[in-house]
């Protein structure tokens, strides 16, 4: 096989946005994936999004990836999260057509140029001096790669638990990866392990959703994509169930039964996603705990069980589904099962998602892990993105955590590490207010725009927007409301309120019951008001939302402020750390090796001691320092 | 003191009201005048001076406090300093900014050494108090209710959709809970004050006539040649102060220059200074003559004294008494008398065992109890407390929890640098126990 810039190891939600991005970016890409009909497929729950995911998934589409425009493309009911509460913490979530979305994607695939989907399996990884050189497939030998991002998923030594039996296996019936995990161990990468589960799948034409209580999407779907202007596809309905004392009997009858219980199952799975063995046994108290029975697609067969993960043995499974009201004639289409797979502990990797032990290694997704599509296909990104700007001698490419909340997610993972699997939460992010999801183009789109993945068309769009909302931001922000008699009348009529003293629009905004539209309609007729042509209502909303925030807005702009300064105690690369006075031969061989990124990196080496961390500080703000003084405009400003 | 900083000047001079015409914050000149609380009242007399970047101690804007040099005084011009936007250094911040700004060398091995020290040393005064255990006995439930209040505003948002959330409705009261956390922090913060007395010592101050053998009773009470002691009347012009174990309550004993009225200009200021030492005395001993008649001027002193806050003593008993017997028997009747003598230490184990009990009661109440034992903690307590007040103010006016959960979470981090940071995950993990949460 011909040699390739970047090779892209497993084509799910992480390796798709890794292998688009790398090739969008102008390398010849390879995505390799052990079975050709498996890109994008969805093994888990049939959605995407959520609170802080469907802020991921804006962010994603901002910088120009595929997943916010292909889950509009397939989605079958769309749900504003939070919708009553403030606009930072909104965030859409939709039921997708899994087999339509998995096809959307596959044709993304297929349709990019020097992107090329190889089936084959990764035996093993190719390094010398310390570079990756090359990649090994089972059928097509050794390929010549420049960089490769492995996106393992649950494929590393994937072991698939149903009651007491175990089958080797990334999902159901497909077989594990296992050459990889002793490549990345021979490459002296640390390796945990970790566990997540799913829940049974039922035949949908054995339950009548009829019989259940209805769950129905918003009547007017907001899209994640900013290119998406309206959803087309027909949409559904969810269906809510709840279990019993029936169900939670039978649950406690078999928890010797259980893999989690029985001490078969060691490895961590997230919190946030337990299995029902789990819920009945830590909240006894519960008497009963509710179940979303979510259709796989508009014509998919089966039905998913959303919060019935499980591992229990399959006729305890079946039975336990037939105890729920609704549900007594379902047939199980396929089993829950939990499933244990190998990860390295993300603080092996670069902010760039770089392993540090090798170069033009990079890892994106579970075996970050993380869990979550949101998170890994945010992680895949970053990943192919920094693959393509190394292969390019670009810049390496590592986003703030106040501008967002992908650099929250890696930067959570490489700095802090993680023991369990890391799902995205928005108070994981200090700077919350700004990273709502009408801003994240605003934030990223220039980005994307930078590193070649917005394209003309699309970018003198986001252009437009981008002033209009500039614009209308300053008209209600600076625009004088003085109470004259004319102008009180106007306010009393249109906005509700009697108005006292002078003011600006962006000052009443902050009265809850004055509304973005009646804004808008006041300030239309007010003297020296010029409303941006083409302003949509949606801009408008967002606009007023953002003011509504008031002096918070502020106060977190400064905990952005602190945030780049923090991080701008990173160790710059190339940094010279023998030319740090006063540090011992043993420390600064052992920095120098392992060349930490941060001082926080630096300090968790072994043999690395306070002194010597006050010394690498003070050299580094020193360089700071000098370079701002060094800096003739800077000196102009600050003497 | 020393400010450091782009608003050192500012701050300083907002201190300080020169005695003369001028720029108080000319650059490199020592002005004289008046140092002042926040409430306008005097602490000391002394001199400010300015220095600019970059030649100043630190690189920075730097001004300094020349005052006189007793615990006291100091804390009063750091606390002033601190109340209009000053915030005390970390040990060995002033060389650490010093080398950040290039004015030391770094190899000069000497204030690197400095540097190093004053963080160990601090890690650990930290440990200890962390082995003692009182503060952060005291600390760690109002962190606990802290970060429950932000796991339950986080839980309204993360998972506001779910069941069981949506059930218990975890933000309602968010905001008088807030508040009530507030003053608990509150009353913490204050305790700073009651923890002085452990702190610094409490403070005892030898008041009496000229001569009245002052000086050598606080040199008696050191068991070592202090101040200076002659037979002229007035010979302690300045402030003297030492510290002293008192059978483990710790003492600020300082010597004055008596209360009396003042003959000349140089005393004036002396005895002025005496009076403000007593008048802000834990105890004030007043020392009268047992070889000389008693005085208008003792009367005087004994009365500017609260009886709650004195201890009479009767020196130089190893001497004819001249004081009258009616005196002494009146004396011994009502504020209660210690006689003895400084000269040859007969009775001033009786004047010790007194200070103690007197000191006692409230030097033992504090073993029990928590209190903020820096500036620092002090500082970090209040600012606790206000993030709370703003927790309970925004939702009182109905603000969104995200809002709420900004002030609690400054709150927490303020906490966080008194009994050590609050991770995220520790949130997560309240959230996950208390609530059946997840699909």
């Amino acid at each position: 096989m011909s040699p390739f810039d970047v090779v892209v190891v497993g084509a799910g939600h992480a390796g798709i946005e890794a292998a688009l991005a790398a090739a969008r970016m102008g390398c010849e890409t390879a995505l390799v994936t052990l079975d050709g009909q498996a890109v994008g497929r969805m093994s888990c729950n049939p959605a995407i999004g959520g609170l802080a995911k469907g802020h991921l998934v804006r962010e994603i589409d901002a910088l120009g990836g595929e997943m916010g425009r292909a889950i509009d493309a397939t989605g079958i009911q769309f749900r504003l999260l939070n919708a009553s509460r403030g606009p930072a913490v909104q965030a859409p979530r939709a039921q997708a057509d899994k087999d339509a979305y998995a096809r959307r994607m596959h044709d993304a695939v297929s349709g990019t140029g020097r992107l090329t989907l190889v089936e084959d399996e990764v035996l093993d990884l190719a390094v010398e001096d310390g570079g990756l050189v090359a990649v090994v497939l089972r059928r097509g030998g050794c390929v010549p790669a420049r960089a490769a991002v492995i996106t393992s998923g649950t494929f590393l030594r994937g072991l698939i638990h149903i009651g007491m039996t175990q089958e080797a296996g990334g999902r159901i019936h497909e077989p594990a990866a296992a050459g990889l995990s002793a490549a990345l161990a021979r490459l002296s990468l640390p390796l945990g392990r970790l566990k997540t589960g799913t829940p049974p799948r039922l035949d949908r034409k054995s339950v009548d959703v009829a019989r259940l209580e209805p769950q129905p999407g918003d009547a007017e779907p907001v899209p994640f994509s900013f290119e998406t202007e309206r959803i087309d596809r027909r949409q559904i309905h969810c269906h809510i169930a709840w279990t019993n004392e029936r169900t939670h009997a039978l649950i406690r009858g078999n928890l010797d039964r259980s893999p989690l219980y029985a001490g078969v199952i060691r490895s961590i799975g997230p919190r946030y996603c337990p299995s029902i063995e789990d819920k009945v046994v830590r909240f006894a108290d519960r008497d009963r705990h509710q179940i979303f029975v979510e259709p796989e697609g508009l014509d998919h067969p089966w039905l998913y069980l959303n919060g019935l993960s499980t591992s229990l043995p399959e006729e305890i499974q079946i039975a336990m589904v037939r105890s729920l009201a609704g549900l007594e004639e379902a047939v199980m289409a396929r089993p829950g099962y939990a499933v244990e797979y190998d990860y390295v502990p993300p603080t092996a990797c670069r902010h760039t998602l770089e392993t540090r032990a090798v170069r033009g290694l990079f890892l994106a997704g579970q075996i970050n892990g993380t869990t979550g599509y949101e998170e890994a296909a945010s992680l895949g990104l970053v990943a192919g993105i920094n693959a393509a700007c190394f292969v390019q001698g670009r810049p390496s490419f590592v986003l703030s955590r106040g501008e967002s909340y992908i650099g929250v997610l890696v930067d959570d993972l490489v700095s802090k590490g993680t023991n369990e699997p890391y799902r995205m939460f928005t108070s994981r992010a200090e700077c919350r207010l700004l990273l709502d999801i009408e801003s994240a183009d605003l934030r990223l789109t220039p980005k994307g725009r930078e590193l070649g993945l917005i394209g003309e068309e699309r970018f003198a769009r986001f252009e437009g927007r981008r002033r209009r909302i500039a614009a209308w931001s300053a008209a209600l922000e600076t625009t004088p409301v003085v109470p004259t008699a004319g102008v009180r009348a106007r306010a009393r009529e249109i906005l509700g309120i009697a108005l006292s003293e002078p003011t600006t629009p962006a000052r009443l905004l902050r009265r809850s019951d004055v509304t973005a539209e009646a804004i808008g309609r006041f300030m239309e007729n007010h003297a020296g008001v010029e409303v941006p042509a083409g302003l949509t209502a949606r801009e408008r909303r967002a606009v007023a939302d953002r003011l509504r925030y008031g002096g918070y807005i502020e106060r977190q702009e400064r905990d952005r402020e602190r945030l780049r300064r923090e991080e701008g105690r990173r160790i710059p690369a190339g940094f010279d750390f023998a030319g740090v006075g006063g540090l011992s031969a043993e420390v600064r061989e052992k920095l120098g090796r392992a060349r930490p990124e941060t001082l926080a990196e630096a300090a968790r080496l072994p043999g690395i001691t306070p002194a010597a961390l006050t010394l690498l500080n003070i050299a580094l703000e020193r360089r700071a320092h000098d370079r701002v003084r060094d800096n003739p405009r800077h000196r102009r400003t600050t003497c | 003191v020393r400010l450091s900083g782009p608003r050192a000047v500012a701050i300083a001079s907002a201190l300080f009201s020169a005695a003369a015409n001028g720029d108080p914050a000319e650059t490199g000149r020592a002005r004289f005048g008046t140092f002042r609380a926040t409430d306008g009242e005097a602490i000391d007399r002394g001199y400010l001076v300015v220095f600019r970047p970059p030649r100043s101690f630190t690189g920075e804007e730097v001004a300094e406090c020349w005052t006189h040099g007793s615990p006291a005084v100091l804390r009063g011009i750091v606390e002033a300093a601190a109340a209009r936007g000053a915030r005390p250094a970390e040990p060995g911040e002033f060389t650490w900014r010093a080398l950040v700004h290039g004015r030391i060398d770094l190899t000069q091995a000497e204030g690197l050494r400095d540097l190093i020290e004053a963080r160990t040393l601090h890690a650990a005064r930290v440990a200890h108090l962390q082995e003692r255990g009182r503060l952060s006995s005291a600390l760690q439930p109002i962190k606990d209710a802290l970060a429950d209040l932000l796991a339950r505003a986080e839980a309204s948002i993360e998972f506001g959709e779910e069941p069981d959330i949506a059930a218990a409705s975890p933000e309602g009261g968010l905001g008088p809970d807030a508040a009530r956390l507030g003053a608990d922090l509150e009353r913490l913060a204050a305790s700073y004050e009651s923890g002085r007395l452990l702190r610094d010592g409490a403070r005892v101050v030898l008041a009496g006539l000229p001569n009245a053998g002052k000086s050598s009773l606080f040199n008696r009470l050191l068991g070592e040649a202090r101040a200076i002691v002659t037979p002229l009347p007035g010979t302690t012009r300045d402030v003297i102060e030492e510290s002293l174990d008192l059978q483990g309550v710790p003492v600020i004993l300082t010597d004055t220059a008596g209360l009396h009225e003042a003959a000349n200009e140089a005393d004036r200021e002396a005895v002025e200074r005496a009076r403000a030492r007593a008048a802000e005395a834990d105890l004030v001993l007043v020392v009268l003559d047992w070889s000389r008649p008693f005085s208008d001027a003792d009367r005087e002193t004994l009365a500017a004294v609260p009886p709650g806050r004195l201890v009479a003593v009767l020196n130089k008993v190893d001497r004819p008494c001249g004081i009258g017997l009616d005196r002494v028997l009146a004396l011994r009747r009502r504020p209660g008398v210690v006689e003895l003598s400084a000269r040859t230490g007969e009775g001033i184990d009786d004047l010790r065992r007194r200070l103690r009990e007197r000191l006692e009661p409230e030097a033992r109440l504090l073993p029990d109890e928590a209190f903020l034992t820096s500036l620092r903690q002090r500082d970090l307590a209040a600012r606790a407390a206000a993030a709370l007040r703003r927790a309970a103010g925004a939702a009182r006016e109905g603000q969104g929890a995200e809002c709420v959960a900004i002030d609690l979470r400054d709150a927490l981090d303020a906490l966080g640098g008194i009994t050590g940071a609050v991770d995220p995950d520790e949130v997560y993990a309240r959230i996950f126990s208390a609530f059946c949460i997840g699909k």
